[in-house]
């Protein structure tokens, strides 16, 4: 705007300057508006496999979690400091003497069904329902906890015996959500038809489950957090095919792939594509472990030579170079080598296929005599790669491998059951060890519950021992060295063969905004999702 | 029927002699597998994803398992032209003995036995396979069995319909007067006469159980030991544009192994079309 | 014989033919190895006692074989084909779900080779004279079309018009949540419709090119053509009025033969583009060990395989009286 040459004592010139002034301000605000997030909008992801059910309560499965985080909430979750964050609880107090934690629960809180959400809820999830669902949490219960009680329709007491600092992360909205009650009580719980269909206090609503295509979820207009969520719902696709959701992804279709979506073939290519951003926050948390486990009951995976051969005769860094290309590192132990709990002087599995064969004869068993089943529950893709890898990796010393594909359900039934002699799998290592790795080597484990407790049928009385103590002993040198006997003895024993030490690159268009917000990633709710610029 | 003409009209078909003579390259090339590839196709031995013309030792290319493609071409030939030899003999014995009885017995017999093969040829065949080799567990066994069950009615057919009409020809009538038992009848009179197009409708069957035999394995429903041609194309659905080999090959060895099995085929009915017309011609 | 005869003749052939289905299921759950109770309680079912119980009880196990029979084709004619524990719902539902997609994927197929088939058939048959060359190119065209594998040319087709030229969509039957309405509802199904249904006529495009190139080109050699055209009459009037509709009548015939290999085809094409149809549904049935869905998928399809069969028995009658008179097959 060219200016009007005037005497600097005019009458206008205040005027132009409030002018001036106002339209840059409104400019300004202008600019920062477009930096809001965007309403409106759907997202599209995938489900891959198909989850088994829709309560991560009760099925633990990645794919569960990845629909039902995003529908039902717990009392906190972990940001990507791993600092704890309020969900349900909006504010907790801890008593000096570790011994009483106090929750404070959000109000106004309404389940799905316009049921109002209160302190019942949680005192039935962790007194009644976890204890009998996730046998895991059960034993912590009883090993700690004395009670819990309401103290107040928006407020819940943990009184326990002992200290017990994992405490918290045990009760993360990723893995323990808090269920509803006037649903849920006096049910079969692992029956109820609401997994099916799950009503939850999330941003979003279950909608609608065709199976074989997709699993909808509409916005929860009455989200107590105002304003949230940004989308006006998520689309989980089911594509079995891998080829298939990566050309959705290019093509716009499908907005943001997990680790494991995609091929791990792939993601370099897709990482490539303008307007793809790929980002490995968000798994912070989770330290993720792929593992093959041994059905140590069976002849001849009873014997500990035996198993050790197996893993000396799997070419680990070929796996994680040509199977999942690159996603990983061989791993260094029983342990995730990254926790303070891996002891780094541990005794290493080099491939050494005469060394394998080596033990095979030494043990004196005809390994060849019976068909060995490796389960797998993902049609397609690397871990089915990595079953047929390793049949015929175990070829040379005779073993008769039989791959047995399937999908995601009944895998995990049939694991669940022992029914199986060998299948991969992998957890999370939260931290400490003795969260979750545990399960899988405790003799109190050897349950029929999930694929994630002791299906090994591993029994070590030294093992329990050692376990024992590194809960009882305080953080120090002393435990660590417990530790390190223990995963001495585990990395022996071998019920269980580490693999590889996964990495998770989420790929995303970047008009997908605050997509990893805390860290547990993409496990949690998206109630700050938003799209910049029109969806496709 | 002269055999001599019937070949040399057959050899004077240049289609015909390509296909046949790629059949038998493809042949010896098999049988020669284990000597002309080192390494066993399940074997994984060299760089993953490996393209073709990179590596001598590997000249196809590999897998992203580091297999060898080459050797799983050969081994897939194998698999696909034993499973068409081994289908097409069980199925020319079902649908030959069906047929026979229904075409000499005639009657009711002859009724229900078409009115079963008709049944077999409308249901969809790949779908009855896929559930056949399911129920039965995939083999090379099952799916032999699969295949000659949706293919025999064609057979079956055609040797009832040579019947029917060589039936009431002096030369069978001449027989039956002078004491020859129908078996003798049927394998010294008849069946010479019906070679013709039943060597035709073989080629077709060959050609269907190739197919089939790909369908299944692609589906998952093979032979678990087996490296099939459409394994390999499922094993490389996830690497469509990465490793374009992959599937290409394998998909081109089924497309040229059909095409000279049909043109095969085609080469056949010409040459013996001429004697047909003079013979048996119903 | 006449009409309602012959139409009764046909429906009673078909409904022999249905029966013979349900034999043939109802034979192959009980020739597998196992307790048929488990086998159709599938992966999911194994664990509850009370599910196999009351699936032997309504299986009728322990009766004599015939009875058995006698229980399942009452079931069936209730239309209950069973139970899906894996997906907690009945198979009939499942399939129902299903089905329209596989109508539209094998209908559209149909009418595309049909169609195109016929044009092109003829074409070469009328170009053989002075356009050789059209002729080779089609009827070669043609046989390589038949040799190619359905499932091959499915993933190649999604390789170019997917991947690299990004014009159609690779999977699905619809974008999902995308909330579309009339025009753009249709044209985006289309979108998706198009290269499944592409990948699935080309088989059947082959067959129809040979049948009625060779069925044109016998019925242009007949003796009316020469005696239509000794009248006078117009070349193109000679052929559509004649040839055609006596050419169409071996391909209508062939037709009905084929849609069991329509459907079959359908199956893989469903495979590769994930297209929910039945034939995905069986496959994924396939995974879970789900023996019921199985039975039932094969049980659906050949029932309208066979039905189609008898609608296109009954177009043939259209084209040509003379069909079903004495004396005829």
């Amino acid at each position: 705007m060219p200016d009007r040459p005037s005497s600097p004592s005019s009458p206008t010139r205040p005027l132009r300057r409030v002018l001036m002034g106002l339209a840059a301000s409104a400019l300004i605000l202008a600019g920062s508006v477009q930096a809001e997030p965007r309403e409106g909008g759907v997202l599209n992801l995938v489900a891959q496999p198909e989850p088994p059910s829709l309560m991560h309560g009760v099925v633990s499965h990645v794919s569960t979690q990845y629909v039902s985080g995003k529908i039902l909430q717990g009392l906190l979750t972990y940001d990507t400091a791993l600092q704890p964050k309020p969900v349900l609880a909006k504010s907790w107090t801890i008593a000096p003497d570790g011994l009483t934690y106090t929750f404070d629960l959000q109000d106004g809180v309404r389940w799905h069904d316009g049921q109002p959400f209160t302190s019942a809820d949680v005192v039935f999830s962790f007194q009644t329902f976890y204890p009998e669902v996730d046998k895991r949490l059960g034993g912590i219960f009883t090993d700690y906890v004395t009670s819990i009680e309401a103290t107040g329709p928006l407020q819940v007491v943990f009184h326990l015996k002992k200290p017990f600092a994992p405490l918290l992360s045990s009760l993360g909205s990723g893995l323990r959500p808090v269920v509803p009650r006037h649903l849920y009580e006096g049910t079969d719980f692992r029956n109820n038809p609401y997994n099916l269909k799950p009503v939850g206090t999330g941003p979003f609503v279950f909608e609608e489950w065709k199976r074989g295509a997709y699993i909808k979820l509409g916005k929860n207009k009455d989200y107590w957090k105002k304003g949230l969520p940004h989308l006006d719902g998520i689309v989980f696709h089911v594509i079995p095919d891998a080829s298939s959701r990566a050309a959705a992804f290019e093509r716009g279709d499908i907005q943001a792939l997990r680790s494991g979506d995609a091929d791990y073939s792939d993601l370099k290519r897709l990482t490539a594509l303008p307007g793809v951003q790929s980002s490995e926050k968000g798994w912070e948390l989770y330290a993720g472990l792929a593992f093959l486990q041994i059905n140590t009951r069976k002849p001849p995976l009873n014997n500990p030579k035996v198993r050790q051969a197996i893993l000396y005769a799997l070419n680990r860094q070929f796996i994680v170079d040509n199977i999942f290309f690159g996603s990983g590192k061989v791993a260094q132990g029983p342990f995730v080598s990254t926790t303070p709990y891996h002891d780094p002087n541990l005794a290493q599995y080099a491939y050494d296929l005469k060394k394998a064969k080596a033990l095979i004869a030494e043990s004196g068993v005809d390994v060849g005599a019976v068909r060995i089943r490796l389960l797998n529950g993902e049609k397609g893709g690397a871990w089915e790669r990595l079953a047929e890898y390793t049949k015929q990796a175990l070829q040379p010393l005779g073993f008769k491998v039989q791959v047995v594909t399937s999908d995601a359900a009944t895998w995990f039934q049939r694991v669940s059951d022992w029914d199986f002699d060998l299948t991969y799998n992998f957890i999370f290592q939260i931290g400490d060890p003795y969260l979750t790795t545990a399960y899988l080597y405790r003799s109190d484990y050897i349950l029929k519950t999930s694929p994630f407790a002791n299906v090994s049928g591993y029994n070590s009385p030294q093992a329990d021992a050692l376990w024992s103590q590194v809960a009882d002993t305080p953080e120090g040198e002393q435990r660590r060295q417990v530790y390190s006997r223990l995963e001495n003895q585990l990395n022996n024993d071998l019920p269980i063969a580490p693999i590889f030490e996964m990495r998770y690159p989420t790929l995303f268009h970047s008009q997908v905004k605050n997509l990893l917000q805390t860290a547990t990633s993409l496990n949690e709710d998206d109630e700050s999702v938003y799209l910049d610029g029109p969806a496709p | 029927m002269n055999e001599v003409s019937v070949i040399r009209r057959f050899l004077a078909q240049p289609s015909a002699v390509i296909g046949a003579g790629f059949l038998l390259l493809l042949s010896l090339l098999a049988l020669a597998a284990p000597w002309l590839t080192n390494s066993a196709p399940w074997e994984m031995n060299t760089t993953p994803l490996l393209a073709p013309f990179q590596d001598p030792a590997h000249w196809l290319g590999s897998d992203m398992l580091g297999r060898d493609l080459g050797s799983g071409l050969l081994y897939g030939a194998r698999v696909s032209l034993a499973v068409a030899a081994v289908s097409s003999l069980a199925t020319l014995l079902v649908g030959a003995m069906v047929g026979a009885v229904a075409g000499y017995f005639g009657g009711w017999l002859d009724g229900v036995l078409m009115r079963i093969a008709e049944f077999f040829q409308i249901i969809p065949q790949l779908v009855l396979a896929v559930i056949l080799v399911a129920v039965l567990e995939p083999s090379l066994g099952s799916i032999i069995l699969a295949i000659t069950l949706v293919t025999w009615p064609a057979v079956a057919r055609l040797v009832r319909g040579e019947f029917l009409s060589l039936r009431q020809r002096e030369f069978v009538q001449a027989a039956q007067v002078l004491g020859q038992s129908p078996l003798a009848i049927i394998t010294r009179q008849i069946l010479p006469n019906a070679l013709a197009p039943l060597l035709v409708t073989l080629t077709f069957v060959a050609a269907t159980a190739i197919l089939t035999e790909a369908a299944l394995a692609f589906l998952g429903l093979g032979d678990p030991d087996a490296m099939s041609w459409g394994y390999m194309i499922n094993a490389s659905r996830g690497l469509l544009r990465e490793a374009w080999w992959m599937s290409l090959l394998p998909g081109l060895a089924i497309l040229l192994c059909v095409l000279a099995v049909n043109r095969v085929g085609e080469g056949l009915r010409v040459a013996f079309e001429p004697a047909r017309r003079q013979g048996a011609n119903p | 014989m006449n009409a309602a005869l012959f139409l009764g003749a046909r429906l009673g052939r078909a409904l022999l033919m249905i029966l013979g289905v349900l034999v043939l299921s109802f034979l192959l759950i009980r020739l597998a190895p196992g307790d048929p109770a488990l086998l159709m309680a599938g992966e999911a079912g194994v664990d509850d006692a009370g599910y196999i119980d009351s699936l032997r009880h309504d299986m009728g196990l322990d009766q004599p074989l015939p009875r058995q029979l006698l229980i399942y084709l009452g079931r069936i004619a209730h239309l209950d084909l069973g139970y899906s524990y894996r997906n907690q719902t009945s198979v009939w539902s499942l399939i129902a779900e299903r089905l329209p997609a596989t109508l539209a994927l094998m209908g559209s197929a149909f009418l595309l080779s049909s169609l195109a088939g016929i044009a092109l058939g003829v074409l070469a048959a009328r170009s053989r004279e002075r356009r050789p060359w059209l002729d080779g190119l089609i009827a070669q065209g043609a046989l390589l079309l038949y040799a190619v594998p359905t499932f091959w040319l499915a993933m190649l087709l999604i390789l170019l018009f997917s991947v690299h030229l990004d014009w159609l969509p690779a999977f699905g039957l619809e974008t999902v949540a995308a909330d579309l309405h009339g025009w753009a509802w249709l044209a985006d199904r289309l979108r998706h419709l198009l290269l499944p249904c592409l990948s699935l006529s080309f088989l059947f495009l082959a067959l129809y090119i040979h049948l009625t190139r060779a069925a044109t080109l016998e019925a242009l050699g007949q003796e009316y053509v020469y005696t239509a055209r000794a009248k006078g009459l117009a070349p193109r009037r000679i052929l559509w009025a004649h040839v055609l509709r006596n050419a169409l009548l071996p391909v209508v015939t062939f037709a009905g033969l084929q849609l069991g290999q329509l459907a079959s085809g359908a199956l893989l094409v469903e495979v590769v583009y994930s297209w929910p149809g039945i034939g995905r549904l069986m496959y994924d049935a396939l995974a879970q060990r789900d023996y019921g869905v199985l039975m039932g998928g094969f049980l659906v399809i050949s029932t309208l395989v066979v039905g189609f069969n008898l609608l296109t028995d009954l177009a043939c009658r259209l084209l040509d009286p003379r069909i079903g008179a004495p004396g005829q097959s």
